[in-house]
């Protein structure tokens, strides 16, 4: 294997590599991530920086080792190619023929020869040799392996020596038998004996198998689905865009609202890099259960062959007492370390779709903000859905006695024609209170229907059913004549001062809105405000205007 | 604008409505009668193959006021299909050329995103709220609702399709098609008409954009939806076989079938919302109707204004003795007694074009008047209830949000407290 004489650096490094200094040709030289021990082990592995390497003859891919031990001293890095890794892989096996080492990623297959530089490829590669390297260092026995530690310690130039790779026939078949983790040894010509210990243990790994492969596959269709989401929430911001800026003054509000939330949902889950982790780990780890099995049908061969055969009866059992040792304690050893393993991969997995739904969630509910934004004329009209849906609990019910909501309108606008509006709380407490009586005179009857319920599903259920039992009809209808009589001739009172109220009320509204959801009989949906666990209800109280997505905002999500 | 109470003749003209306001206040059916569709059935020719199975729907006529007299009988219901709402919205288009038609709900399945047809059973829901909107919208408008044949479409048991193609709406349905089919190009038009044409087309194209992406999305978003589904029996296989995981593995399974199981209602409050959507991208279709009909009336104007032009023209010929066949060719003038004529019987026929101007314009201008209170109300609704539809759509994906982040955060929960 010629050295390197040039090397010409791809984009091989990938974001998810903890050192992301990519392209540069002075990589060995940085140090990236420093390497920690982890707690109980006295070594630390760590595979990464794939680079490039043109020599004469052919061209690959190294990887740069680091390890950091208390046992030997190590040089700070060195360079690894694959056929290395396989070399180690083979060696140990070799080593330890009871012991089933930790599996290396797959070759390629044919038609990933075309494709052995991509970027994605290689990083999966790397994240498994990654695994792989860790595994053996943290192994009780394999740690110890002289393999391992040349493989670690050899700098480059002399390596050739030390890791000659063999052809023997024997090696290649030890080999592809680890690699692929292929079918079943070859059986003990003796009768099959079940040891219910190893047995059980067989079972538990081959089901751990499978469900490690489907994990792996479910996990990237998930991530391939959320993409494809994403995209076509592009088109729905885009689409609504268009509307918004065909339309002009509050009604582009409503198409504009929901261009930011559909914008902000594809933003969430337009990740550009697959999870490297699941995709490169798990089919290691089902590779690895299925080594284990083998190395147990292994055992269950010499088994076989103690309780058939008469020859040598002594030399069997105690090759069978050291396998079936062997096995116990790798078992115990490598079980916690697994589930270790999945739970950190599935703990990743939950926690960028908590990120995604919790970007997608601000971005509707800024949306939502924008969209009810300065619709407080329409409030004084109708008492529209919006009105309705708007309602946070009403901390503010406290705060508005009874007499307040009986103030006359005329009072109201009066005072709108001399003040300035900018937000007092004085100001809009009277605001509300006139709107609120404006709002209550026209409320009988008007809300039928709940509309949507945000809480939970006990309530969503009976709702739901109101829904179906009224019909979208009635809500959507024109309501009665008469209510939008009356409503008008409220609405050409104060259309004069709606003209004047701006953004600053929106609180006000929302204010109202409260109020109104508690005179009412119908329970009213509220929607702003769920039942999370932050309790963010007992908040606000000394709030006079409250923020109406506060509720949101204040979500803890710890 | 005082309210007025219904006489016992069927028919009324309303009074005259000058502006928006107006409108609002005048008497509607609506004021007085309580109208719901409550039910829906399927019913067959007879035969039992599929295509002859149809579905009707149960009309319920309340009557809340107690001294209206046009409504017969205090409660009422009647079954109607489809096909008879067809007929009536089409005779109303008809009728009522200058009055923006509310839509009927979509023939077929627009914007579909998951197999489904009209015989679903949620399609036929949705359509029976849909035609239920048609009916409360039709009764709420002032010049539409006191109209015969919708009296009798809500009441009349038996005979009422004769009744409706004996209006002979359906002549004059083909015979303003076959004017329509020539497109208008119109000298000088008007140029309010044209922007709420415009705006009509806008809105169109818009509603489409909007209720095309959505469907594509929730069509995406289901299908991930239920992929969590698959998470779930994979984790209570696999937490059967932990020991130690087993619990943790098990509960976050729970909450994964509980994503898959949200987007049910998810999707179906969607689809609710999209028909008000579709509603509106209907309206925009009968907005730009309403223009066309002016359009068209506008054209019959000035036809008849070239027509007096011409006449004016000839008349000038005839009185300089040119018009007859031998002063064509020849250039000879006429003789006396022929121009006499001529031109006499000339005059009368102008005066009977402008007769006719006369009165095309002041059909134009009538129409113009109504149809622009018509306009302006419908553009006020309008903007409240998309405005409310789409705060709606926005609300619910903030709950759909909410939701999802609700378990996935349990989720994470229940694996960071696994051994």
């Amino acid at each position: 294997m010629a050295s390197e004489s040039s090397s010409a650096v791809l984009e091989l490094n990938d974001a998810d590599n903890e050192d992301t200094e990519a392209t540069t040709v002075t990589d060995d030289t940085h140090e990236g991530v420093p390497l920690m021990m982890e707690h109980g082990y006295d070594i630390a592995v760590k595979v990464d920086a794939p680079m490039k390497q043109l020599s004469t003859l052919e061209t690959y891919v190294t990887y740069r080792v680091r390890c950091v031990c208390a046992r030997w001293p190590t040089p700070p890095h060195v360079r690894r190619r694959y056929n290395h890794f396989k070399l180690l892989h083979k060696r140990l096996s070799a080593a330890h023929p009871l012991l089933a080492a930790p599996p290396l990623p797959p070759l390629h297959s044919a038609r990933q020869q075309l494709d052995r530089y991509s970027p994605a490829f290689v990083a999966v590669r790397t994240c498994a040799l990654n695994a792989f390297l860790d595994r053996v260092a943290k192994h009780p026995i394999l740690t110890h392996s002289e393999d391992f530690r040349i493989f670690v310690t050899t700098a480059d130039e002399e390596l050739d020596k030390v890791f000659k790779s063999e052809n023997s026939a024997l090696n290649l078949w030890g080999l592809s038998s680890a690699l692929y983790s292929s079918g079943e040894t070859k059986a003990a010509n003796g009768p099959r004996v079940k040891d219910p210990e190893f047995t059980s243990a067989s079972d538990y790994l081959q089901s751990l198998q499978h469900k490690l492969t489907a994990l792996c596959s479910l996990t990237t269709k998930l991530h391939n689905s959320t993409i494809s989401l994403g995209s076509e929430f592009m088109g729905m911001k885009r689409a609504c865009d268009a509307w918004a800026a065909s339309t002009r003054g509050r009604v582009s509000l409503g198409p504009g609202g929901a261009a930011l939330g559909a914008g902000a949902a594809a933003r969430a889950r337009s990740a550009p890099r697959a999870p490297l982790a699941p995709r490169a780990v798990l089919p290691l780890l089902a590779h690895y259960a299925a080594a284990h099995r083998d190395k147990i049908k292994q055992r269950d061969a010499i088994h076989a062959a103690y309780v058939s055969g008469t020859n040598a009866t002594d030399d069997v059992h105690n090759r069978l007492e050291q396998a079936s040792e062997a096995l116990r304690s790798e078992l115990a050893d490598w079980i916690p370390k697994t589930q270790a393993d999945i739970k950190s991969l599935l703990l990743d997995l939950a926690e960028r779709q908590v990120n995604i739904h919790k970007q997608t969630l601000h971005g509707w509910e800024q949306s939502l903000k924008l969209a009810t934004e300065a619709n407080i004329e329409d409030i004084f009209k109708t008492v529209s859905k919006t009105a309705v849906q708007n309602l946070s609990p009403s901390r503010c019910r406290s705060e508005m006695s009874p007499t307040e909501t009986e103030r006359d309108l005329d009072e109201f606008s009066d005072y709108n024609d001399t003040e300035e509006f900018d937000g007092h709380d004085d100001f809009q407490r009277e605001n509300i209170d006139k709107v609120v009586s404006n709002v209550n005179k026209n409320n009988e009857g008007v809300l039928k229907d709940v509309v949507y319920n945000l809480n939970d599903d006990s309530k969503s259920e009976r709702d739901r059913d109101d829904l179906k039992s009224t019909s979208i009809a009635k809500e959507t209808k024109f309501e009665t004549n008469d209510d939008n009589s009356k409503f008008n001739s409220v609405a050409s009172k104060s259309d004069l001062n709606n003209d004047n109220l701006n953004a600053n009320i929106k609180d006000n509204h929302l204010e109202v809105s409260r109020s109104n959801n508690k005179t009412e009989e119908d329970v009213l949906s509220e929607i702003l405000e769920e039942k999370l666990p932050s309790g963010s209800e007992n908040k606000g109280t000394s709030d006079k205007i409250i923020d109406p997505l506060s509720d949101f905002a204040e979500v803890d999500l710890s | 604008m005082s309210e007025q109470h219904s006489p016992v003749k069927a028919s009324r003209s309303p009074s005259v409505i000058e502006t928006a306001e107006d409108f609002e206040n005048q008497d509607t059916l609506l004021k007085h009668v309580d109208i719901s569709i409550v039910e829906s059935e399927k019913r067959a020719n007879g035969t039992l193959h599929v295509r002859d199975h149809y579905t009707v729907y149960l009309i319920d006529l309340k009557v809340t006021d107690v001294d209206y007299k046009l409504v017969q009988s205090k409660i009422s219901t009647i079954w109607r299909r489809y096909t008879e709402f067809e007929q009536i919205h089409d005779y109303l288009q008809v009728t009522y050329p200058h009055v923006i038609i509310p839509p009927l709900p979509e023939k077929r399945v627009l914007y579909a995103w998951r197999k489904s047809d009209t015989t679903d059973p949620e399609f036929v829901e949705r359509r029976r709220a849909g035609l239920e909107n048609f009916l409360l919208r039709v009764a709420s408008h002032p010049r539409l609702c006191f109209d015969d044949q919708f009296i009798n479409f809500l009441q009349q048991e038996h005979g009422w399709r004769e009744t409706i193609t004996d209006s002979g709406y359906i002549l004059q349905a083909e015979n303003k098609l076959k004017s329509l089919s020539v497109s208008i190009r119109l000298r000088k038009p008007d140029p309010e008409i044209e922007s709420v044409k415009n705006y009509g087309k806008q809105l169109e194209t818009n509603l489409g954009n909007f209720l095309y992406t959505r469907s594509k999305i929730i069509e995406k978003n289901y299908s991930l939806c239920k992929l969590h589904a698959n998470y779930g029996k994979l984790f209570s296989e696999w937490s059967v076989i932990e020991k130690d995981m087993g619990d943790g593995l098990q509960k976050a399974g729970h909450y994964f079938d509980s994503i898959a199981d949200s987007i049910d209602s998810v999707a179906e409050d969607e689809e609710q919302l999209a028909d008000q959507l579709k509603e509106y991208l209907f309206y925009a279709g009968a907005l730009q109707q309403l223009c066309t009909n002016h359009e068209t009336l506008q054209r019959a104007l000035e036809n008849a204004q070239d027509t007096l032009n011409n006449r004016i023209s000839e008349r000038s010929r005839a009185a300089a003795g040119k018009s007859g066949l031998m002063s064509r060719l020849f250039g000879t003038t006429d003789p006396d007694i022929v121009r006499d004529q001529s031109t006499r019987a000339l005059d009368a026929k102008i005066l009977a074009d402008k007769d006719n101007i006369e009165k095309a314009k002041t059909d134009l201008e009538d129409f113009t008047k109504k149809a622009l209170v018509e306009i302006e109300h419908f553009q006020k609704q309008k903007d409240k209830d998309l405005h409310e539809s789409l705060v709606s759509f926005i609300t619910l994906q903030v709950k759909a949000a909410k939701k999802n982040l609700q378990a996935w955060i349990q989720i994470k929960e229940c694996l960071q407290n696994m051994p």
